[in-house]
């Protein structure tokens, strides 16, 4: 992979709707990506606090994630944490940059 | 009610707020895509520790190394100037693994001035330069000075040999130790070269075993069968806690308090202890060691008996000392998400005479017998843990070590995605 940042095909356009996610390999990198109305945001697709796969769920409220497993969440237009784990961890999501291209969501990375 | 005093937050665990108290998912131990991402996250990015200087014993020396985790293998060499180096095993010519005997997947170790490709014969000297192309006229404006050997960051603390895979590390060796570990220099590793090695694979994620090995929660239980009965039932009834615990950066310890083995009643210990005077926490009569005082890093809580400190380095590297005057090293090399290479090693001073070597011996199987034990129930939860049907687990405040080695290698690949991110969000 060059080390110049650069954008890679992840989904075709269709793939999910309003309110959904998924998860995919781009190069190597397991990656979550959600449909916010209409809107796509890319981010790791494991928990930070201790790497639950997050991708494949329903958004909350259009916008917001949960992780199943100890209930940090987050907002994946910006990757804040919105809500502490149970325990306390309020670690962000890594998020990387989309765009469009002839029909394909496409993920920057370097 | 706890036998040794806990921070003044009330537990281990609660000393370290970072870590949490609720259950722990071991999501990264059965995820094939977690695993690839430790791949570089983890073990391109961290030093690893591939053995000891008393390896190279002379000039010209060399082992090598098979890191599948990393897809490579390495070459550790003792150059014609005493200096230790490190390069990938691979001819510049067309790529053939340069170093290996019979099979080439197997480790191999020995002596030489100059390494030959088996495949066309190009040569290099022992600081990776190319010394020799076969008909290098054939070549075009090949210019041999371009086709030395590629080199893996190495460096040397208190006789171990780390190395390095990332092109540029981010810290040198001695900060990625830190306080804690360097705080064991002056033990008298170099005295301690009489070495006992075991090698087996696992099939367990690399962490699983880690796990066993950095809490002592389980040893009354699973090991109860190792001791008579009478002090089986006494371990079990008593249960175990550890006088001390420490996080520091990335690495872990535990310290435990020992017994005097020789001051027990003869049946709360297996009669070949008595004959041999040894047993799994090592020969009854301390060596010689040379040592006018401790170094400062040792016996943290001042238990006297003094039973081990289990220092255990991130990524999967633990020196463990005991208080009886050896040492025992562990490695865990992955080869998949749920496979690894185990090396558990022993050191003792070596043996001068017969009772001595005899109870080395007794020290070896009985660590061996503790191994199998402990990789048995290895297996039995990984398979497990890939069901999923549990997700979450509950560890007490023994097993806060295990809680943050899973945390720190989250955070260690969280690290490495936040420099994928290819644009500033």
């Amino acid at each position: 992979m060059p080390d110049e940042p650069t954008f890679y095909d992840a989904i075709p356009d269709d793939w999910i709707s309003p309110g959904e996610t998924t998860a995919v390999d781009v190069e190597g990198i397991p990656v979550a990506i959600a449909n916010v109305d209409g809107e796509y945001f890319a981010f790791g697709n494991f928990c930070p606090h201790q790497a639950t796969p997050l991708g494949g769920q329903a958004l909350q409220r259009n916008c917001l994630i949960t992780c199943p497993e100890h209930h940090s969440m987050y907002d994946v237009r910006s990757g804040d944490c919105v809500m502490p784990s149970d325990d306390g961890f309020t670690g962000t999501l890594t998020m990387f940059e989309t765009r469009v291209l002839d029909g394909a969501v496409q993920v920057r990375l370097r | 009610m706890a036998r040794w005093p806990k921070p003044p937050e009330g537990s281990w665990t609660e000393h370290y707020p970072e870590l949490g108290t609720s259950p722990v998912s071991y999501e990264d131990s059965i995820s094939p895509e977690f695993f690839e991402l430790e791949r570089e996250a983890v073990f391109k990015r961290a030093w690893l520790n591939v053995g000891r200087v008393e390896q190279l014993p002379r000039n010209g020396s060399y082992f090598t190394k098979e890191l599948a985790v990393a897809k490579t293998s390495i070459i550790v060499v003792r150059d014609m100037h005493g200096e230790v180096h490190a390069f990938h095993n691979m001819c510049r010519h067309r790529g053939n693994k340069l170093v290996w005997q019979d099979f080439p997947g197997e480790e191999t170790s020995g002596s030489c001035r100059q390494f030959t490709c088996k495949y066309h014969g190009w040569r290099y000297d022992l600081d990776g330069a190319c010394t020799f192309v076969q008909q290098e006229s054939e070549f075009f404006d090949l210019d041999k000075a371009d086709y030395g050997l590629v080199p893996v960051h190495c460096d040397v603390w208190e006789g171990f040999v780390f190395v390095n895979l990332d092109d540029q590390p981010e810290q040198d060796l001695t900060d990625f130790l830190g306080p804690m570990i360097t705080s064991l220099a002056g033990y008298p590793f170099d005295k301690l070269t009489e070495r006992w090695y075991y090698r087996s694979e696992v099939k367990a994620n690399w962490k699983i075993y880690m796990d066993a090995f950095q809490e002592f929660y389980h040893a009354p239980v699973l090991h109860a069968g190792q001791s008579p009965s009478k002090y089986s039932n006494a371990a079990r009834d008593a249960g175990f806690e550890a006088p001390y615990y420490r996080i520091d950066g990335p690495h872990r310890l535990v310290s435990t308090a020992g017994i005097r083995a020789w001051e027990l009643d003869q049946d709360m210990r297996k009669p070949v202890e008595g004959m041999f005077r040894s047993g799994l926490f090592g020969p009854w009569e301390v060596p010689d060691l040379g040592m006018d005082e401790q170094p400062e890093g040792l016996n943290p809580a001042g238990c006297d008996p003094w039973g081990l400190d289990s220092f255990q380095l991130f990524p999967n590297f633990t020196i463990l000392i005991w208080g009886m005057g050896w040492y025992l090293t562990y490695h865990y090399w992955p080869t998949s998400f749920n496979s690894h290479i185990f090396e558990g090693t022993l050191y003792f001073v070596p043996a001068r005479t017969p009772r001595e070597r005899l109870a080395h011996e007794l020290a070896a199987a009985s660590f061996k017998e503790f191994g199998l034990q402990d990789a048995n129930t290895l297996e039995a939860t990984q398979s497990m843990l890939e069901s999923r049907v549990i997700t979450q687990f509950p560890l007490n405040d023994q097993e806060v070590l295990c809680r943050h080695l899973h945390m720190e290698t989250a955070k260690w690949v969280d690290d490495y995605l936040r420099g994928k991110v290819g644009a500033g969000l």
